[in-house]
């Protein structure tokens, strides 16, 4: 739904996905650990607002990529989007 | 993209199932970050408040974050929809002017259309309930001297068809409905008979439901089988499943049921008004009753062949056509067949009655959305800063234009509800407007009708809601924030504006033509008198049954009839009787009233050479008493009337209308020539001849429309035996009884007095058509004026509503221009000045609309001509146009004028202080 979208905030928002995907496909966090994992993983470059975090976690978990129980982890789905 | 989309649609159903798990989830989650965070705080140095305060200054808003993550969960459009509909309650509830000005217009549009087609809907697209309808036509002979003329080919005809011709599988025929007095089941009293040949039910491809059709042979003269409707299946034998065998008399002669017909088998007739049957008798066209080729009372029914076409089948009944003209010069010449499909002619008069309703009510509905793109195009005009304000705070197109759409789509739906409300009342009336179309009984409002007022609805919401909704979509946002916006609008978007006022205006001016040449036909009509006076006059028959063998005897071996002089006694009797009861002023008889039709007789002068057969002069013949004269009070204009000295014995006489005289006698002096009248179509003479003895006044004898030649000949001048299907209006008889004072008051008195009589002369004779002479040419007008008064109101609605439109663009225009029109006050311009300014415009578009009007009007004039009954009025009545005009520009003037006077009460000093 969202891939036919050029504008920027759309581009930002796959980014932040794209970057969550990738993060758990290492296995199972909390998303306090996602934020802490992508903030180390990029030399403190990229910081990630829990604002835009907690929606995006939902968001893709609305879209089937993500599944939760206590933590988010990836569904099939999600692993074949990063893979 | 579809199955991403499925799933995503499942997650969310089952999210709502369990939202209270994902909203701890949610909860826990948030709180495991904010401890983790706070932990880490701590870690490096701060002391446990302030780790916790970072904590939560670092997160931000947590509730907005959980609302984020919410919504992430729910149907986010329904929602936003949900509150576009309340704040555009709320926006609309801010300004219900324009609110009742759009919903007004839509109800009339959505109203009109939704009734209009319940009426189509039933009439029209009901089909014909028969296996492959497609293939089932009709052959209809043409007349080339005469197109109008309508009469069913020969029987004998049909059955040379049905052996010359290799394009259909068969050929039927069917009969008029009538009535028919049932007698020897239950009460006696009439039920609705069609005679059939015995092929007619295969060719529409309908079975008994119970038993057999009946055979040809079955037809005696006084036996036959018949095949009854499940209607009297039911009513008449209880739904009795061994009804075959059982008899009853129909007209006298005994009849026995060998089948039923399922329920809801439907029949036609020639004249199509959807009148049902509840029994069919056998008609043996190869009878040789039939063999004279005058017999023509049946409509043949054909169905094609698998894979003929309706041109190859014309093709070889021109063939066939011309064949006949040759074998039988004296019946065929100049008669050629043509193929209609059964459809078009059994729909071709409910047609032509809706058609012209159809293009109406539609141009009401494009007059209506019109009028509601101009308001809203209005409205979002002078709501663009709210829409850059919008914009700006971050709206996105698409729900700007959600929004928009939203909006409008609220008022068409209130219009749409409304406008179905409207149509119920509307059904109503064309109902009784449409009183002689097939089903019109059953016309009402129904699913398949509802769904199309939908569709209307949506259909317009769209379409007026849409160009709006884009430009709203694309806001200047610099343009429209800056202050002292521009108060100029562009030349090309006042244009477009007043294009649209103009193709109001002239779709107003076509329908106002139309109605106005229908109201110029009604005062035509009103005003010209029937010739007779129908005040105080009761009218009944005293029809005696050509059937039964009391007064009609087959002469064996010939193809005459001996009428008794019973007949004529009988009536005599009863005029004698009737004239001395009290209160009565005179009475007369006639085979038939006027208007409601005539036997049309072909005749030839005496002492003239004999005319061709097609050329035979004709008038309408009325068998009348002397006394019919004085009773109907029809004026003598030349000679004398009947009277009793016209005895069987003495010449025979003859009175003829004014019509009559002129067309046949131009020249001539008609009192004192000699006529020979013919038994049309049996090509017999009279064989007496006919003195004319005297002329009177015009009457409308058949229907109220035009004037014929008409024939009146005393109905004590008959002969003993006539020709078959000769005898008819000898043995019909109407009495007119002119009472002295009011008729109402002793109507019921009148009515049981005659009925006795009648009883007394013979208990069997029924006493039928009992009816006020006012009634009947009332019953006569009522649904040609129903049409009037429709298509006036639908005109005066398209009028209102253009109108409407008119005063909304001038309004918009002096809105617009209340600046420029301070700055022109100001400095020194007079208050007439601005006013002239605006009713100019006003004139400007609404002459335009009225002159491309006429022009369409103009254009229509072969559509009105064939669809409108204009009897004596152009369909270019310059008159008509005139008025028409006059009454569009002067409301126009009316709906300028009350903007323009606002345009003048304009205060410069307010205005400009506004800057």
């Amino acid at each position: 739904m969202t891939q036919k979208k050029t504008e920027t905030g759309d581009l930002l928002r796959d980014t932040l996905d794209m970057l969550i995907l990738k993060t758990l496909s290492h296995g199972e966090m909390h998303g306090y650990d996602i934020a802490e994992y992508i903030h180390e993983r990029s030399d403190q470059v990229l910081g990630v607002e829990e604002g835009a975090l907690y929606p995006a976690l939902h968001r893709l978990e609305v879209r089937g990529l993500l599944a939760q129980s206590g933590a988010h982890r990836t569904t099939t789905g999600g692993r074949n989007i990063t893979s | 993209m579809a199955r991403a989309w499925l799933t995503e649609a499942w997650l969310r159903v089952k999210a709502l199932a369990k939202r209270r798990r994902l909203e701890r989830d949610l909860e826990e989650e948030l709180q495991f970050h904010l401890a983790k965070r706070a932990e880490k705080n701590r870690a490096s140095g701060l002391g446990a408040d302030d780790a916790r305060v970072a904590a939560r200054r670092r997160f931000g808003n947590v509730t907005l974050v959980k609302e984020d993550c919410r919504e992430m969960w729910m149907f986010t459009w329904i929602e936003t929809v949900w509150q576009d509909l309340r704040y555009a309650a709320r926006s609309l509830a801010k300004s219900p002017g324009f609110v009742a000005v759009v919903v007004f217009s839509l109800m009339l549009g959505i109203g009109t259309n939704t009734a209009t087609f319940s009426a189509m809907n039933t009439v029209m697209l009901h089909g014909l309930p028969y296996a492959h309808p497609e293939r089932l036509m009709t052959i209809w002979p043409l007349h080339k001297e005469d197109p109008t003329y309508e009469n069913p080919p020969p029987i004998a005809e049909i059955v040379d068809w049905k052996k010359q011709n290799q394009v259909f599988d068969d050929i039927a025929a069917v009969g008029w409905i009538g009535p028919a007095t049932m007698t020897g089941v239950g009460e006696p009293g009439p039920v609705p008979v069609q005679r059939a040949t015995e092929n007619f039910f295969a060719v529409v491809g309908v079975q008994a439901a119970l038993g057999r059709v009946f055979r040809a042979e079955e037809s005696q003269e006084k036996v036959q089988t018949v095949v009854i409707s499940n209607d009297l299946w039911k009513k008449k034998f209880n739904s009795d499943p061994n009804v075959m065998g059982k008899s009853f008399r129909l007209d006298g002669v005994a009849s026995t049921v060998v089948g039923v017909m399922p329920a809801g088998f439907e029949t036609f007739e020639p004249w199509y008004h959807g009148k049902s049957v509840d029994v069919w008798e056998p008609v043996n066209p190869e009878s040789a009753e039939y063999a004279k080729r005058t017999s023509m009372f049946l409509m043949p029914v054909a169905r094609l062949k698998q894979g003929v076409t309706l041109p190859q089948a014309q093709v070889q009944m021109d063939v066939i056509a011309r064949g006949l003209e040759q074998a039988y010069p004296e019946t065929n010449k100049g008669v050629g067949e043509t193929v209609v499909p059964l459809y078009d002619r059994l729909y071709q008069d409910a047609g032509q009655t809706l058609y012209p309703l159809l293009g109406a009510v539609g141009f009401v509905l494009l007059i209506g959305c019109v009028n509601v793109a101009n308001l809203i195009r209005s409205r979002t005009e002078s709501r663009r800063k709210e829409y850059s304000v919008r914009a700006s705070l971050g709206a996105g197109r698409r729900r700007l234009m959600q929004q928009l759409l939203v909006e409008s789509g609220l008022l068409a739906l209130i219009g749409g509800v409304l406008g179905v409300l409207l149509s119920f009342w509307g059904t109503h009336i064309l109902r009784a407007f449409a009183q002689n179309l097939p089903h019109a009984d059953s016309i009402r409002i129904s699913g398949r009708v509802l769904l199309f007022a939908v569709g209307l609805s949506v259909l317009t919401a769209v379409l007026f809601g849409l160009a709006p909704a884009i430009r709203a979509a694309r806001p200047d946002l610099n343009d429209a924030l800056r202050e002292g916006e521009s108060r100029t609008s562009t030349a090309s978007r006042g244009h477009a504006r007043h294009l649209l006022v103009i193709s109001e205006v002239a779709m107003a001016m076509v329908l106002l033509v139309g109605a106005g040449l229908m109201i110029n036909v009604l005062v035509h009509v009103l005003l010209i008198t029937p010739g007779f006076d129908p005040a105080n006059v009761l009218t009944m028959a005293v029809h005696f049954s050509g059937n039964d063998g009391k007064y009609v005897e087959k002469i064996p071996g010939t193809d005459m009839e001996k009428v008794s002089p019973q007949v004529t006694a009988f009536h005599q009797q009863l005029l004698e009787r009737v004239a001395v009861m009290p209160g009565v002023e005179s009475t007369g008889m006639i085979s038939i009233i006027p208007p409601l039709g005539v036997q049309r007789r072909t005749f030839s002068v005496i002492g003239r050479r004999a005319p061709s057969p097609e050329e035979r002069p004709w008038a309408g013949l009325n068998e009348v008493s002397p006394s019919y004269f004085r009773t109907m009070r029809i004026p003598l204009k030349r000679g004398r009337y009947l009277d009793d000295r016209d005895t069987q014995n003495a010449p025979w006489a003859v009175v003829v209308s004014e019509t009559f005289a002129s067309d046949y006698f131009t020249n001539e002096d008609p009192i004192g020539q000699q006529i020979l009248l013919r038994y049309d179509p049996a090509l017999v003479d009279e064989e007496r001849p006919r003195q004319i003895v005297g002329i009177v006044g015009e009457v409308k004898q058949m229907g109220i429309g035009g004037l014929h030649p008409l024939l009146y000949e005393s109905f004590l001048q008959q002969p003993a035996v006539f020709p078959s299907g000769g005898k008819w209006g000898h043995l019909m008889g109407f009495l007119v009884i002119r009472t002295a004072s009011n008729v109402r008051a002793r109507e019921a008195d009148l009515i049981a007095s005659v009925k006795q009589m009648v009883r007394e002369m013979d208990p069997d004779q029924p006493v039928t058509d009992i009816s006020t002479m006012d009634e009947v040419l009332r019953k006569f007008m009522s649904s040609f004026q129903y049409y009037v008064i429709v298509l006036g109101v639908l005109a005066g609605m398209a009028v209102l509503l253009a109108m409407i439109g008119v005063y909304g663009v001038l309004s918009y225009f002096v809105n617009q221009r209340t600046r420029e029109m301070g700055i022109r006050l100001a400095l020194g311009a007079h208050r007439g000045d601005v006013l002239r300014m605006v009713v100019k415009l006003g004139l400007k578009l609404s002459i335009t609309g009225v002159a491309i009007g006429i022009a369409l009007a103009l254009g229509l004039k072969r559509f009105m001509e064939q669809n409108f009954w204009l009897y004596h009025v152009k369909s270019t009545d310059p008159f008509t146009y005139t008025a028409v005009t006059l009454v569009l520009v002067s409301i126009a003037l009316l709906a300028c004028y009350i903007p323009a006077r606002r345009a003048t009460n304009v205060d410069p000093m307010t205005t400009l202080r506004h800057e």
